[in-house]
């Protein structure tokens, strides 16, 4: 844990010093994850897929706002389908316009939560969802959320609908609406996000000890009880195995977020109270868990003399040592042969 | 030589604005009536072009069945029924945009009088100085 504060402490340190490299950063991870997350599930159009086009559109996504992003992303989507189908193409074109024309472009700042969540559960750690989002933000990021687990299974369905189909009909779009409507998973994970994000939104306000690390606790067994559940009941089919894999990734990784984003210290909570002319105020001041870093540098000038006096200091070490051994030596013989 | 308390009230101010205030200063150039106007007519028109589009969808995915009963369709009512459902959700629409904007106008000025009260502050002690300075 300490070595984890220390480390926190280092990066927060350099993000404070170069602030604008990371959040470029971070742009170009988002990016990046999206497209080849989009390559790696749809990729039908060759051109798209090889690596060094989701690298080059990542490396775009830094320069543009999340909007443009999410356009990029929904155009990648499309191009994608036409090659298989012009119908669900078109389909999927007017769909995300809808998506975006109904909330995008009023929440632009939520565009972030619309493509990591589509992007954790393409990559299997749905169960960090949830417990983040209830972790770090308001009940109104419910929404963007919901929005990306629909889209990750629309996207699900629409692959099944092309691998199940040769033709390229408007019946492909019925298909697509009856498979995407009736689908149970996704209905099932639906109400599970909202079940588990309002549980954890709930205990972490809590004013108890250990609330957000409990938060994330009982978010997490209680993501993996509901899924299990909703598996008895044949609502989901989960490989079970894998399942309780990559939940423990996305324990791990949400726990190191939470570290990174807050750690305090309950062992210094104070009670104070105290009044004005208007209220009394009752407050619990909990300390952040901080450690100093060690900001100490130690600089050499003519360092080779150093490096030469510390070989001379060796090697006369070194002599003193010999000299010593073969004295005792020479004490040993002398003591025998008395 | 610098003045350690006034590059703190500025700093301060700086912030404000660019981290908090950058959205509530841009809507302080209006009054209530255009702003609430402005932002209910862009919800209006992007509710109308989706609703547009969720037809076309809707049409899209009945298009067997409206090309073979083509002549049996009572259009009169079915425009009736479409027209109905636009109208309502236009006007439910139209009362939430108008109550959400203008309160998210009175928030926004709430939090703008607070900015230029401390930017009056900053002035004042401003010209203060200056007096002291030239006395």
């Amino acid at each position: 844990m300490t070595g984890l504060l220390v480390f926190r402490e280092y990066i927060q340190k350099l993000y404070r010093n170069h602030d604008t490299v990371f959040r470029l950063l971070f742009r170009f991870v988002i990016g990046f994850l999206t497209f080849f997350s989009i390559n790696r599930m749809l990729g039908y159009q060759t051109v798209l897929t090889p690596l060094p086009v989701s690298v080059v559109m990542g490396a775009f996504s830094m320069l543009f706002s999340v909007e443009v992003l999410l356009f990029f992303a929904a155009a990648f989507v499309v191009i994608h389908i036409f090659n298989v189908s012009t119908v669900l193409a078109v389909s999927v074109a007017i769909i995300l316009l809808i998506v975006y024309l109904l909330y995008i472009q009023f929440a632009p700042k939520y565009g972030y939560v619309i493509l990591l969540v589509t992007v954790a559960y393409s990559l299997g750690l749905s169960s960090g969802v949830p417990v983040l989002l209830g972790l770090i933000a308001e009940p109104v990021i419910l929404l963007p959320g919901v929005i990306g687990v629909g889209l990750y299974y629309f996207l699900n369905t629409l692959l099944s609908v092309v691998a199940s189909s040769t033709d390229d009909t408007l019946n492909l779009f019925q298909l697509l609406v009856d498979q995407f409507l009736g689908d149970t998973e996704m209905i099932t994970q639906v109400v599970i996000l909202l079940c588990v994000t309002v549980l954890v939104y709930a205990i972490r306000n809590l004013k108890v000890n250990y609330s957000f690390e409990s938060a994330i606790a009982i978010g997490f067994v209680c993501y993996t009880i509901l899924c299990l559940l909703a598996n008895y009941y044949q609502l989901m089919r989960i490989p079970m195995g894998m399942f309780l894999v990559k939940t423990l990734i996305a324990f791990v990784i949400v726990s190191v977020i939470q570290i990174f984003r807050l750690s305090l210290n309950y062992a210094g909570v104070e009670n104070l109270q105290f009044e004005d002319e208007e209220y009394y105020y009752y407050v619990r001041a909990v300390p952040k868990n901080s450690i100093a870093t060690r900001d100490k540098s130690v600089k050499r000038f003519n360092a080779h003399l150093f490096s030469d006096r510390v070989t001379y200091l060796k090697e006369d070490e070194l002599q003193k040592v010999q000299e010593a051994i073969t004295g005792e030596g020479e004490e040993k013989e002398d003591s025998w042969s008395k | 030589m610098v003045n350690e308390e006034k590059v703190c009230k500025m700093t301060k101010l700086a912030l404000d604005e660019s981290k908090y205030l950058k959205e509530d200063i841009e809507h302080g150039g209006f009054y209530r009536s255009d702003y609430v106007r402005s932002h209910t007519m862009k919800v209006l028109c992007s509710y109308s072009l989706s609703f547009l589009l969720v037809c076309s969808l809707v049409c899209l995915y009945h298009l067997e069945y409206l090309f073979v009963n083509v002549v049996k369709l009572n259009f009169r009512g079915l425009a009736v029924v479409v027209g109905g459902i636009y109208v309502g959700l236009f006007v439910v629409i139209l009362l939430a945009s108008m109550l959400y904007y203008s309160a998210k106008y009175t928030e926004s000025r709430k939090k703008l009088r607070g900015y230029l009260t401390r930017l009056r502050e900053l002035e004042e002690w401003n010209g203060q100085n200056n007096e002291r300075g030239t006395t």
